[in-house]
């Protein structure tokens, strides 16, 4: 019980105690990891319907003043000076030796004003980071007390902000951060989400948040599902988003993790000379295994390719929407076998190689010609 | 939470049922619903002998993996495969439809020391 008290509690922890959530501390937060519905309903929800998380522990940082810009484009890989007002996009803190600190999305809110975040368990991490980089002229925020983040995902995503008041945010388009009135209070609407579908994150006030979460949950009705942390790591195993402390932390290079699109520049930010020497030199790679069982491979389990030991699973999970146990692991550069061995607890199985992501993800899915929905949206 | 009288319980959240000199093993109410989804049952072939606190199997959820204990010891006579086929029976019907094992009992008085359904009741309030 004492290591609970210095858990810290999101504006939403009453309404989470009030639908019989399971608590779990995560990041030094006390969050929900499931509801009464359990964690694979929860998943398949937000692949059939939708579902509605609470992400307030995700840290929300904002850079302002007159050099924010290159404060960020030297602490980042992707190009800030691209961003275009109220776009954000999603990039990487890297050390010196090219190593992952946190994975993070930024949004230019204002020409001199960035908006970031990242991942909980980092927040003081990032925010020191920043910190004794940031040049004079530029002040770093923790926005994260003052403010709640709810996630709304799935296909009927769009139909409920709706159905909340803002049929609009059919319009916001990914990764694009917008003003909306959801039951006539005043919210930030993002594009985004970690579950591989459609949808929303929505940034309110601390104080608006259980309104807003009671009223979305009232007006969707069945079609949207409390969520938990265990549905959000399900979903995003098989959307084969990393995770820092899986598949990402400081010693991971971008490249290992799939996460060179990321790097759109090759000097001006910190860790820009060590990644132009990992370039060549990769040890492993991030492969997507399908289990034989339903046994779940967990985090560091061996992988064997025949009898011989070739990397381990970063994560795993059994998956609703697959139907079968999954997993991400770090195997060797050379290796190419379709069927690999996971070792944990004494017992092998066979787990088939399979290509990433693990489901067929709207998010990514080919847009459709311009022809065939310029009319639709005039 | 669910703890029928007529069950004898574990420390580590089995029951058992004795008709005669048969015991019926599985897990309570508390172990499914702590666990979470159970997702896989690992269960041995009929004939395993198992001592008092043997493992005998294991169960796993999308969160935990747990290993299951013997509460007497015997010979595997039956073993649940409709349980294995569909391990989300453990959060369905723990006490009927989820049973796991089936032992022909060597040691009767064994069934003595385990909790009755008050003993286990007190005993996961703590």
């Amino acid at each position: 019980m004492s290591e609970q008290a210095d858990l810290k509690r999101t504006p939403l922890w009453d309404a989470h105690r009030r639908l019989g959530a399971r608590m779990v501390p995560f990041g030094g937060w006390d969050m929900p990891v499931q509801y009464a519905t359990g964690i694979l309903a929860e998943a398949k929800a937000v692949r059939t319907t939708a579902g509605l998380f609470d992400v307030s522990h995700m840290g929300r940082l904002e850079v302002h003043g007159p050099t924010a810009r290159e404060a960020l484009e030297s602490l980042t890989p992707n190009v800030i000076g691209k961003l275009a007002l109220k776009k954000g996009h999603y990039t990487l803190f890297l050390n010196e030796r090219g190593g992952v600190i946190d994975d993070l999305i930024v949004y230019c809110q204002e020409p001199n004003l960035y908006k970031l975040i990242v991942n909980a368990s980092n927040t003081e991490k990032d925010c020191a980071w920043i910190q004794s980089h940031l040049p004079a002229g530029s002040v770093l925020t923790n926005r994260t007390p003052d403010t709640a983040l709810l996630a709304l995902q799935g296909p009927l995503a769009v139909t409920i902000m709706a159905a909340a008041g803002a049929p609009e945010a059919s319009e916001i388009r990914r990764f694009e951060r917008v003003a909306v009135r959801l039951f006539n209070n005043p919210a930030w609407a993002m594009r985004t989400g970690y579950t591989g579908e459609d949808g929303f994150e929505i940034q309110c006030s601390a104080t608006s948040a259980e309104n807003l979460w009671n009223a979305l949950l009232r007006v969707a009705g069945p079609n949207l599902v409390p969520c938990g942390l265990g549905a959000r790591d399900v979903l995003r195993i098989e959307a084969a988003y990393p995770l820092y402390g899986h598949e990402i932390d400081d010693d991971c290079n971008p490249w290992e993790a799939g996460l060179g699109w990321v790097l759109k520049k090759t000097e001006g930010f910190i860790g820009a000379e060590a990644l132009a020497r990992l370039k060549e030199s990769q040890a492993r790679q991030l492969v997507g295994l399908t289990m034989e069982t339903r046994s779940v491979a967990r985090q560091g389990a061996t992988v064997l390719a025949g009898d011989r030991p070739c990397g381990e699973v970063v994560s795993g999970t059994f998956s609703p929407n697959v139907n079968a146990s999954i997993a991400l692991a770090y195997v060797d550069r050379d290796v190419t076998d379709e069927t690999l061995t996971v070792e944990s607890g004494g017992r092998r199985q066979n787990a088939a190689r399979t290509p990433l992501p693990f489901v067929d993800l709207p998010v990514a899915r080919k847009k459709k010609p311009a022809g065939l929905t310029s009319t639709a949206s005039l | 939470m669910n703890l029928p009288e007529n069950l004898r319980y574990t420390q580590s959240h089995e029951w058992t049922r004795v008709d005669g000199d048969i015991a019926t093993v599985g897990i309570t109410d508390f172990a499914q619903n702590e666990l979470g989804d159970v997702v896989f049952v690992e269960l041995p072939s009929p004939g395993r002998q198992l001592r008092q606190d043997d493992i005998f199997g294991s169960i796993e959820s999308v969160k935990a993996v747990s290993d299951l204990i013997s509460p007497v010891s015997g010979e595997v006579v039956e073993v649940n495969d409709s349980l294995t086929a569909d391990p989300s029976l453990a959060n369905q019907s723990p006490y009927d439809e989820a049973w796991m094992i089936k032992v022909r009992l060597e040691t009767p008085s064994e069934i003595d020391g385990l909790m009755s359904a008050d003993d286990y009741k007190g005993f996961v309030e703590e």
